[in-house]
């Protein structure tokens, strides 16, 4: 399998029209070619940990920002959430949690596993654009990364 | 002839002090060994006039005669004296003076040799004093001491052993003592006396009766024990004895009697010889001349050997080692001389040096001590034999200081105050005051002895050394020195402990039995052989007045008596022993006495008689009365045992029979019981005896009024026993009485109150008809028992009259009884049924009766029942059961309330059941508890159900949440592409379907958001905090500015009172309601809006007011339904939702809300806040 070089976002989603959306307006701020995108929890979790289809990533750096959705097939959001903070290696990565949920217990669990940021995907699909933008450029181009 | 340089150097050299003075007393030789002697040096004493250098104690006089005596050619010689040292010290001297001639024969001088004696002399003046001291003591004791030989020689004896004997000290010395002083004694007896004195043992306590001169009979108390000598061998005995009957005359024996001492006898004078190197003689004094009993031979020149052939090598060896250089002495040497005789030497051998410091021949210096040493020999064993009679004597010895300190004391005299040794006891008192049980008779006697001379006796108690008590008899002086200063106190002590407890035994004895014999309450008397009286106690002093030295005739006149008296006395002093009984009558009262006569023994003779007289009236009386009271409570005794046996219906009879027994044991002729009523207003006779030919009154004596005996009836109220000795006699008060019962005849009479249970029933009474009668203090308390005992009786019969009478009525009672009754033992078998327990099951008292209830219980409630019965056999004693019981209709329910019976120990003997049919009670109770059942079974079922549903709501809600909301995102998402990606090529028409799209999706988006809003509200967990309303009023307020830009609106907000509630509902609650009144206000040009509240029933009522549309009242119910609106979306946008959630807060906080609204005028929403959870 190949994947794409110099990953800089690691989007999880399921839902093949938001992801359509989200690269929509990753777009904008010209980073959408530097998305992967994993479909469930564990591919997410393969990804991250260089498992399965990824075990020849390992010398790759890890993305720089993972967007996360909580609803996912087999494991899900909150799971990747929770294996990711327990691991020295991803602890470090910042985590978006990027959610139809507003329901308190998912923010609350989110924030007690290390969430770095939680946005409710708005239904006006501008707002949501602005959000993403805002998300893109925050953690990309403002925030100062860990050093490896 | 020997030069002058020979002299020095002889004198330099020689042990002596030599010196030579001229004429005029100017010393001109005076030699080293003298210088060292005195501490002089050689200056000071060379040329100097002797008399003016030299200190001596001799009289200056006495010397400067002796010194013209030598300057006329008298030679001193032997001479002793004391010289002082420059330093004062004293120098025992013995010394010799000749003169010394000039070549014209002129006497130039005198010529002195001197040799020191100190250390001699003070040996001997120490031995001299313990000597003399030991002596004094043996001498001067008032107490004998005779030493003997194992022979029983006598080899010594004090004054006071001659004294007592009667024998002078040269009549008995050599002879035998024993002879002496134990003249009773066998020679047998003497040899084992003397061989166990020897052995060690301890011989005290022999009291001797001695004739003594002038033919006074003396005992002396002799102790003795052996003598030592110093390598322990037995060497004889020192006996000690003291005189006991003349301890006065002790004093006299002894007065100190001074014994001059030997005086010392004259010292040989010093010898000396001076020898050349072949050993002859160079020069010799006149002492050795005469020791060695030369003569007037000239021996100078001549050698020593040829003088004295008989010297023994020894000595040649001794010369030749001196003439080698050697110096050689010694203190002590036998000389066996020619004739046999024996010397002892003191000397001293030593070379001397010519001026060339060569040895130009030997010194010899002797002295013959064989006197000194055979005195010195003498004075030692006198010594030792007085020590061993200090040590070894049976008396304790003492020497002690008036201060209070022993000097010394015997080993007797420690042993006495249990002491091991002397030492022990030295040591351990260092006052003597200590031993005295009283402390000041200490300082007494020494103040008395030393004040006075002689031996004083004094007797005292002692502590010993384990502080037990002891009494001595101490003998002790003073010695005092010529001035008459105390120097010691020295005496003997003997302890007379066991003597003095035995005579004191003896006295408290004789003192007991006297003041016994004295105080006997009868006559004691005693005679003598001659019948005359003696001895007589008090009580017989008394009786016959003093008849001490009297005879029976000066004691009584009549002649018969006289003679009986002496009658009897014959016979006593024959042997007899007499005892009789005499009666005699004294002021009419006949009394009885006992006389025992029996002689008096004393050693087989009969020395008088000894006599009592024993009145045994009141014994013999109270015999009787005793006997008479015995039986009356035999009596007793029996009747009440009958009256236990009796039937109730016997007991009437009993009395009958209990009252004749009595009347005829007691000697009177009727006796009877009377009954009183209850207000003792009535008495009736119910029982009567009569004596034979005495009229009986019991059928007249029925109901009499109390009111008719007054006095009596006074009497009996007080519950007092009435005693009337002699009717005759009875007080004015009791006229009535008197005059009844002089009708019928009675003499005397008693009548005692019968008491019940605190209650006067009735008396019994005895009659005397015949005679009058006495009752004394022991009969009346006998007959208070016989009333005791008729009232038992009595009661008996009363009681079970009642008690047949209550269990008649009870009997009634339990038979009526709808309620069950049973009794039934420990093990639950019935005792007791009643009939309605056999009626309701059916059975017969007799299937029942032994039998248990449980076959008749229930199984289930066996275990219950048994469990509820075990509180009847401990407290309470009570228990409560319900429980099934077989009836003859089948199972019933039963309660039953059991109580146990108890007997005086708490001991559980039955136990009484109430059962009462409860079946139906029980079976509404069932009813009731099964009704309660299915409720609580229906409503845990709703509760689960609504559980079930608030999940599966939630998860609706979840679903709702996350799942809904992506199609709406997916279509404003895509229509929001489409739209940028036609861009201007989008026709007019698609691009307004576009934002309707658009527009439709974001308002279900909303209406979504605010249903899950209205969710939340419902599923939230309320917080409770106080809330500040008017804060947070004019905080929502303040985020609703925006709304409120561009408008007119007057807002009022007046003071609002707190709340408690959940701060973010309540929040939610003034936003909903404000944004309303701002939103529905939005058609008025000036708007109002007024937040205010006032005091409602229970909780403040906050209320906002607007002057916005208002609406029409009848639509005011749908008002607060979800998705209800009044007004069109063109009009008023929202989705109707905001009020269905302001009143879920509300009601969640236990609140209410509601509206007042007037069509295009305004609205005011009311609502509350009470507080606490819904």
């Amino acid at each position: 399998m190949t994947y794409k070089q110099g990953v800089q976002i690691l989007l999880v989603e399921d839902n093949p029209h938001d992801v359509e959306l989200a690269l929509h307006a990753l777009k904008q701020i010209k980073i959408a070619n530097c998305v992967e995108i994993a479909r469930d929890g564990e591919e997410a979790l393969d990804y991250l940990f260089h498992r399965g289809a990824y075990v020849s990533r390992a010398s790759e750096p890890p993305p720089r920002l993972v967007l996360l959705d909580l609803k996912l097939p087999k494991v899900d959001g909150l799971e990747v959430l929770k294996a990711m903070k327990a691991d020295p290696r991803t602890r470090v990565i910042p985590v978006v949690v990027l959610t139809a949920s507003r329901e308190d217990r998912d923010v609350l669990a989110s924030y007690e596993l290390g969430v770095n940021s939680y946005i409710v995907k708005p239904v006006d699909f501008d707002k949501f654009v602005e959000a993403v933008k805002q998300v893109g450029f925050y953690w990309l181009l403002l925030n100062e990364p860990v050093n490896r | 002839m020997i030069s002058r340089e020979l002299y020095q150097a002889l004198a330099e050299t020689v042990q002596v002090w030599i010196m030579h003075l001229k004429r005029d007393a100017t010393i001109e030789i005076f030699n080293r060994y003298g210088r060292e002697l005195l501490g002089y040096t050689e200056e000071e004493l060379i040329g100097k006039n002797f008399f003016e250098v030299i200190r001596y104690e001799t009289p200056e006089q006495v010397l400067r005669q002796l010194f013209i005596g030598l300057l006329q050619g008298v030679p001193v010689v032997g001479r002793e004296g004391i010289v002082r040292r420059k330093d004062g010290s004293p120098v025992y001297v013995m010394w010799s003076a000749v003169p010394t001639y000039d070549e014209h024969g002129q006497v130039s001088g005198v010529a002195g040799i001197a040799v020191d004696i100190t250390a001699r002399r003070q040996a001997e003046v120490a031995l001299m004093e313990s000597e003399a001291r030991y002596r004094t003591l043996a001498e001067t004791a008032g107490i004998a001491i005779i030493h003997v030989l194992p022979d029983g020689t006598v080899t010594y004896l004090n004054r006071y052993a001659e004294e007592v004997s009667g024998y002078t000290r040269e009549e008995i010395l050599g002879k035998d003592g024993f002879r002496i002083f134990f003249p009773d004694f066998t020679g047998e007896e003497t040899r084992v006396q003397m061989a166990a004195i020897l052995s060690g043992e301890q011989w005290t306590n022999k009291e001797v009766s001695i004739q003594a001169t002038g033919g006074t009979r003396k005992w002396i108390h002799f102790s003795a024990s052996r003598t030592l000598t110093a390598d322990g061998v037995p060497s004889g005995a020192v006996i000690s004895g003291i005189c006991i009957t003349e301890r006065k005359r002790m004093e006299d024996a002894l007065r100190a009697n001074e014994t001059l001492l030997r005086q010392f006898v004259e010292n040989s004078p010093a010898a000396v010889a001076m020898f050349d190197n072949d050993m002859r003689y160079l020069l010799v004094s006149k002492r050795w001349m005469t020791d060695y009993r030369l003569g007037d031979r000239n021996i100078v020149g001549l050698s020593h050997y040829e003088v004295f052939p008989e010297i023994p090598e020894r000595w040649k060896k001794i010369h030749q080692r001196c003439l080698a250089g050697a110096v050689e002495r010694a203190e002590e040497d036998p000389f066996v001389r020619t004739d046999g005789t024996l010397d002892w030497l003191k000397w001293e051998v030593r070379p001397w040096l010519n001026d060339e410091g060569d040895i130009g021949g030997i010194i010899m210096f002797t002295e013959v001590i064989t006197e000194r040493k055979k005195q010195q020999e003498q004075l030692r064993a006198a010594e030792e034999k007085y020590r061993s009679i200090f040590e070894n004597a049976a008396v304790g010895i003492f020497q002690s200081v008036p201060e209070g300190q022993y000097l010394s004391i015997n080993p007797k005299f420690a042993h006495i105050f249990g002491f091991s040794s002397p030492e022990e006891m030295m040591n351990a008192v260092s006052d003597i005051t200590t031993l005295y049980v009283h402390p000041q008779q200490r300082k007494e006697i020494a103040r008395q002895v030393s004040e006075s001379e002689g031996f004083h006796q004094y007797e005292n108690h002692y502590y010993r050394k384990d502080r037990s008590v002891m009494t001595a008899d101490l003998y002790i002086r003073a010695v005092k020195d010529n001035a008459g200063n105390v120097l010691y106190l020295e005496g003997f002590l003997e302890d007379i402990t066991d003597r003095k407890l035995a005579e004191e035994a003896l006295r408290e004895s004789e003192a007991r039995l006297n003041a016994l014999i004295e105080n006997l309450p009868f006559d004691v008397w005693a005679t003598d052989v001659e019948g005359r009286y003696v001895k007589a106690n008090s009580v017989c002093r008394k009786h016959w007045g003093d008849i001490i030295g009297k005879l029976p005739e000066d004691v009584v006149q009549s002649p018969a008596t006289i003679a009986a008296w002496r009658e009897s006395n014959r016979k006593v002093l024959s042997g007899e022993v007499l005892q009789e009984e005499i009666e005699y009558t004294v002021d009419g009262d006949n009394r009885t006495m006992v006389n025992i006569v029996a002689p008096i023994w004393d050693r087989e003779m009969i020395r008088g008689t000894v006599g009592v007289n024993i009145d045994i009236t009141e014994r013999n009386r109270a015999e009787k009365a005793l006997k008479y009271r015995l039986d009356f409570e035999s009596l007793v005794s029996t009747l009440s045992t009958n009256f236990i046996n009796l039937s109730p219906e016997q007991v009437d009879s009993g009395i009958d029979n209990a009252l004749g027994e009595i009347g005829r044991f007691v000697g009177i002729d009727r006796s009877y019981i009377f009954i009183v009523s209850d207000d003792m207003s009535v008495m009736t006779n119910t029982h009567e005896w009569c004596s034979e030919g005495t009229k009986a009154y019991m059928d007249e004596m029925q109901d009499l009024r109390a009111d008719d005996f007054p006095w009596f009836t006074k009497h009996l109220r007080a519950r007092e026993v009435i005693y009337v000795p002699e009717v005759d006699k009875l007080p004015p008060e009791a006229g009535k009485e008197l005059k009844y019962w002089q009708g019928q005849q009675i003499r005397s009479l008693i009548n005692v109150p019968m008491i019940s249970r605190d209650r006067l029933v009735g008396f019994v009474g005895f009659d005397s008809v015949e005679a009058t009668r006495i009752w004394n203090e022991d009969e009346l308390t006998l007959l208070k028992l016989v009333s005791d005992m008729l009232v038992n009786a009595l009661e008996r019969k009363w009681t079970d009259e009642e008690l047949r009478e209550s269990k008649e009525s009870y009997q009634l009672l339990v038979e009526n009884q709808t309620d069950l009754i049973v009794k039934v033992d420990t093990e639950g078998r019935f005792l007791f049924i009643s009939p309605s327990y056999c009626e309701v099951f059916g059975k017969t008292e007799e299937e029942l009766l032994g039998k248990s209830f449980k076959p008749l219980v229930h199984e289930e409630d066996i275990p219950a029942t048994d469990e509820a019965m075990k509180d009847l056999f401990r407290p309470p004693y009570k228990c409560y059961i319900e429980q099934r019981d077989l009836t003859k209709d089948g199972w019933r329910w039963y309660a039953w309330v059991d109580t146990s019976v108890l007997d005086e120990h708490s001991n559980v003997i039955a136990i009484i059941g109430v059962g009462r049919d409860i079946t139906d009670r029980k079976h509404a109770e069932e009813e009731i508890r099964k009704l309660n059942e299915e409720l609580e079974h229906r409503v845990r079922q709703r509760t689960e159900q609504l559980e079930v549903a608030n999940k599966e709501l939630e998860a609706f809600t979840y679903s709702v949440s996350h799942d809904l909301r992506a199609p709406l995102r997916h279509v404003d998402g895509f229509s929001r592409i489409l739209e940028e990606s036609l861009g201007e090529n989008l026709p007019e028409d698609a691009a307004r379907y576009l934002d309707v799209i658009r527009y439709s999706t974001q308002q279900m988006g909303r209406l979504i958001d605010d249903l899950l809003s209205l969710s939340r509200v419902g599923r939230r967990v309320l917080e409770e905090h106080e809330v500040d309303m008017g804060a947070l009023v004019d905080d929502v307020l303040y985020s609703l500015k925006d709304e409120m830009e561009g408008r007119d609106i007057k807002i009022v907000r007046q003071p609002l009172p707190a709340a408690v509630g959940d701060p973010g509902l309540l929040r939610q609650v003034w936003i909903n309601l404000l944004s309303n009144a701002i939103k529905f206000t939005r058609t008025r040009e000036k708007a109002s809006i007024e937040i205010g509240a006032t005091a409602g029933k229970v909780c403040p009522v906050y209320f906002v007011k607007d002057n916005g549309v208002g609406f029409d009242m009848k639509y005011a119910g749908k008002l607060f339904g979800v998705f209800q609106r009044l007004h069109r979306v063109e009009q008023f946008e929202g989705t109707g939702v905001g009020l269905a959630i302001v009143q879920r807060i509300v009601r969640r906080h236990n609140g209410e809300i509601w509206v007042e609204a007037v069509p295009d005028k305004g609205a005011t929403f009311f609502f509350t806040i009470c507080g606490g959870r819904e």
